[in-house]
């Protein structure tokens, strides 16, 4: 992990967060219900910890990002947003043709209001360390492009 | 939506010109630069092609101009990479 750059490992907790916040839910909904099993997307908050990876090191005075990771961080924020876009419309759409044409119904649950808010938080942050990992791993020119 | 445009690629000499000046370590010439060590790595790897700025920066650091590092190859006529 030494030689991963701050941008890395944030990706990284920010992936396992998602996935353990995921696996959580999941195994909460027959325990609880699945109003209740939304707790376990608390776990997310451990992503703040992130933060910790940029601080100023000690006896070493070369920058912490540079122009490479701003580059990187970016294109990630404008793919990590596209995706969210993307889900959320299509959810939306799909949930609302649901109850119109599927359940016959003109009223859905205030209830999926912060389900979609989270799961589109989820998506974004899931496809932005993955585009994160992705481009500090490529092996093609990219620079100024 | 088609790359009208091919894609070009950059050739650099950095590692050749921090053994040729004193044996400069990546970490060294990521201080004089103001840039990460990992970027430095990139860049020898020809893995990242810099700004123009940070291109200036690492040259002068070398004391030699820019072509004296970098190198523009062009992209041949039928655009492959």
């Amino acid at each position: 992990m030494s030689q991963l750059v701050p941008a890395q490992k944030t990706a990284w907790l920010t992936l396992a967060a998602a996935s353990a916040s995921i696996l959580a839910f999941g195994v909460l909904i027959p325990l609880v219900g699945p109003q209740a099993a939304q707790a376990a997307f608390a776990l997310l908050c451990v992503t703040g910890l992130g933060a910790y990876y940029f601080r100023p090191r000690k006896g070493d005075d070369t920058p912490i990002l540079d122009e490479r990771d701003r580059l990187i961080e970016s294109r990630s924020q404008v793919l990590g947003f596209k995706l969210f876009w993307v889900v959320f419309v299509g959810t939306c759409m799909s949930l609302w043709a649901l109850a119109r044409y599927g359940w016959h119904q003109e009223m859905v649950s205030v209830d999926l209001l912060p389900g979609l808010v989270m799961g589109g938080w989820i998506v974004y942050a899931i496809a932005h360390s993955v585009a994160v990992l992705a481009q500090y791993g490529r092996s093609q020119a990219d620079g100024g492009q | 939506m088609a790359d009208s445009e091919p894609r070009t690629t950059l050739h650099n000499h950095i590692r050749r010109l921090r053994f040729e000046n004193g044996e400069i370590t990546q970490e060294e010439l990521a201080r004089r630069v103001a840039v990460t060590r990992q970027t430095i790595i990139a860049l020898e790897a020809g893995k990242y092609a810099p700004s123009l700025p940070l291109a200036f920066r690492i040259a002068r650091a070398f004391g030699v101009t820019i072509e004296g590092v970098f190198q523009y190859e062009e992209p041949d006529a039928r655009g492959g990479r």
